[in-house]
């Protein structure tokens, strides 16, 4: 029995021929606000769809709580709400009524349940209005609503944001970072915006090609740097960065450089130093998460 | 919880307006026709008086003339084989409803409203639960509604379920509301209800001819009983099938545009290609079960009601395990 909120375990998906996601793995705990980005055509929607259900994986499992989504539907299904892609509904019916509809499909969803989770998103006023009325932003708050009704331990949202204004996008993400903090949901968002991840998640999954490239807090990968040092004896400075600290420097330049986390950094040039090297200048640039981004995902080809 | 299920989709169809859609069209299509119906009778009227110059007329000497003019009809050169046989079983029909004494002239608001469903019965009555049944599921997937509702806990067999059920609902409805809006706006043109005149009904064809040794007597509101009900059994198998090609399909427009297809060539195959055996197990070709209670003329050998009955029987069982088996394993890209 795992106590994840999610666990993803080497999910596949093929579709015809073309095996979209090729090996998906990744854990989110409780009230943990989980980044998936990538470019479009990664994989991301599909796995998310995967994950609520609407598409069956090729292999691999989900448990969501630790309840299989495959094995267990109906017990996954009830800790998870998810809008994907758009926040689509009934529009010849109104917020209130897609609402009422929804609460239904759950156990136990009272009258209570609906109007609290209308305040949330702060709709109450226009919530007796026909759904094509509304606007986008709108809309995507009753989408909002409609996940949150039944109390789920996990929000999935695909692309969130898209199509919002800079206002939208920027109350959409505060009421998303409070459901984490306040009521401890764990929150699974995809993006292919990096500001929009880095400004909402603490960690994140970076994929590509129907493969994770990368994981890790986004505080981690945002504080790596670019280091390069001035010495001496470059091969020398080499080997005991390999050594000691295991990272795979390269000699560009007359320089030695490297990736490393900034907290090494101090450690790195005291034992240059002791070593007896002669460390005439260092420079690090902070790698941002968008040029991590860049970087990893790279040479893209449509295939 | 499956109540509930159903609920919502009631709610959904009624908040698409189309109950109100197919009563208006109910409304406009009887009202002509009843209209119609009272123009010709006071035609046929109005020209026997003018023949025989008699203005104490009674219907059987408007059914002997009636029966005079289909006569003459049998001597043109121009009819064809069908419909020389169709005249000779309806003068049959007419001489035996002399003789019975039964009144086939005089229109009545029970009479039209079993006409009109014995006419309406392969292509209107079809028609309006295809209004119904073909975007019930396909338009959760144009609107892309689907992925809202089948990420609730709920699984995806109840969802199709609370679907069927709330069709079949609805298309109760529609066939009671058929029988009432013929009865109702019929009558305020005839002026007569009729609900207890005497019906002949069980004619057979045997080789082509009339036999009038299985007739039996009923009264008028037992006929409609029947009629409506071989009506509603006609449009359950019609929303079967609507909705089997509304699972397969994602947009709405095509699932109407396939079961209009295969209404309107079904027809068409009935009446071209009437000796070829296959043709008689498609189910646009048994839609019309009333017409082995008239005893009117058929265009394929060998079917009876008993076999339009199980062959629709089939196709609608068919088409609901095939529904269910492509809907609840179905891939949602949309």
């Amino acid at each position: 029995m795992d106590n994840h909120v999610l666990s993803v375990n080497n999910i596949t998906k093929r579709i015809g021929k073309k095996e979209i996601i090729k090996g998906i793995s990744f854990r989110i705990d409780k009230g943990e606000v989980f980044g998936f980005l990538g470019p479009n055509g990664a994989g991301k929607s599909t796995t998310l769809r995967m994950i609520v259900g609407l598409l069956r994986p090729t292999s691999g499992n989900i448990a969501i709580c630790g309840h299989s989504i495959t094995k267990n539907f109906i017990k996954a299904m009830s800790n998870v709400g998810c809008i994907i892609e758009e926040p689509d509904l009934y529009n010849y019916a109104t917020g209130m009524k897609n609402l009422e509809m929804l609460g239904y499909m759950s156990k136990n969803i009272s009258r209570k349940d609906i109007m609290d989770a209308v305040e949330l998103v702060g709709m109450e006023k226009r919530i007796g209005d026909k759904v094509s009325t509304y606007s986008r932003g709108m809309k995507q708050r009753i989408g909002l609503a409609q996940a949150l009704l039944h109390n789920p331990k996990l929000l999935v949202l695909d692309e969130p944001t898209n199509g919002l204004d800079p206002q939208g996008i920027f109350e959409f993400r505060e009421m998303v970072k409070d459901l984490a903090s306040e009521k401890n949901i764990s929150v699974l968002v995809s993006s292919h915006l990096i500001s929009e991840i880095q400004l909402m998640c603490s960690k994140v999954s970076i994929i590509k090609d129907g493969l994770v490239v990368k994981t890790g807090a986004v505080n981690d990968l945002v504080s790596s740097s670019e280091v390069y040092w001035v010495v001496d004896n470059l091969e020398k400075g080499k080997l005991i960065m390999k050594e000691r600290f295991k990272v795979n420097a390269k000699i560009i330049n007359n320089r030695l450089e490297a990736v490393i986390g900034l907290n090494q950094l101090e450690m790195v040039n005291a034992s240059l130093v002791n070593e007896g090297l002669k460390l005439k200048y260092v420079n690090s640039k902070s790698k941002t998460l968008e040029e991590l981004f860049l970087s990893l995902t790279e040479n893209q080809k449509i295939t | 919880m499956m109540n509930q299920l159903i609920q919502n989709e009631v709610s959904k169809i009624l908040l698409k307006k189309k109950m109100v859609l197919i009563s208006v069209l109910l409304f406009l299509f009887i009202g002509l026709f009843s209209y119609g119906e009272k123009y010709t009778y006071d035609k046929t009227i109005s020209r026997f008086e003018k023949i025989t110059e008699d203005t104490s007329y009674d219907w059987k000497s408007l059914a002997s003339q009636q029966m005079m003019e289909l006569e003459k009809r049998l001597e043109s050169p121009y009819i064809h084989e069908m419909g020389l046989k169709s005249i000779e079983i309806q003068i049959e029909q007419m001489k035996y409803f002399i003789e019975n004494n039964i009144n086939p002239i005089t229109p009545s608001s029970a009479r039209f409203s079993v006409d009109f469903v014995e006419n309406a019965i392969i292509m209107f009555i079809p028609l309006m639960i295809i209004i119904l049944a073909s975007d019930l599921v396909s338009g959760e997937f144009s609107n892309r509604t689907i992925k809202v509702i089948l990420t609730r806990s709920v699984p995806r067999w109840k969802v199709l379920l609370s679907k069927y059920i709330a069709l079949l609902m609805m298309t109760t409805m529609v066939v009671l509301m058929i029988g009432a809006i013929s009865s109702f706006v019929s009558f305020f043109f005839f002026r007569v209800w009729g609900f207890y005149e005497p019906v002949a009904t069980g004619f057979k064809l045997i080789n082509g001819e009339l036999d009038a040794n299985s007739v039996i007597m009923v009264n008028r509101m037992e006929y409609m009983v029947l009629i409506y009900s071989l009506a509603w059994f006609v449009s359950i198998a019609i929303a079967s099938i609507t909705f089997m090609i509304s699972v397969l399909v994602k947009s709405t427009a095509a699932a109407i545009g396939i079961i209009m297809a295969f209404l309107i060539g079904g027809q068409f195959l009935q009446f071209f290609l009437s000796d070829w055996e296959i043709i008689k197990y498609f189910f646009v070709s048994n839609l019309n079960l009333t017409k082995y209670l008239t005893g009117a003329y058929q265009q394929i050998e060998g079917m009876s009601m008993k076999f339009s009955i199980m062959v629709l029987a089939i196709w609608s069982l068919v088409s609901i395990v095939i529904s269910f088996v492509v809907f609840t394993r179905k891939d949602v890209l949309a």
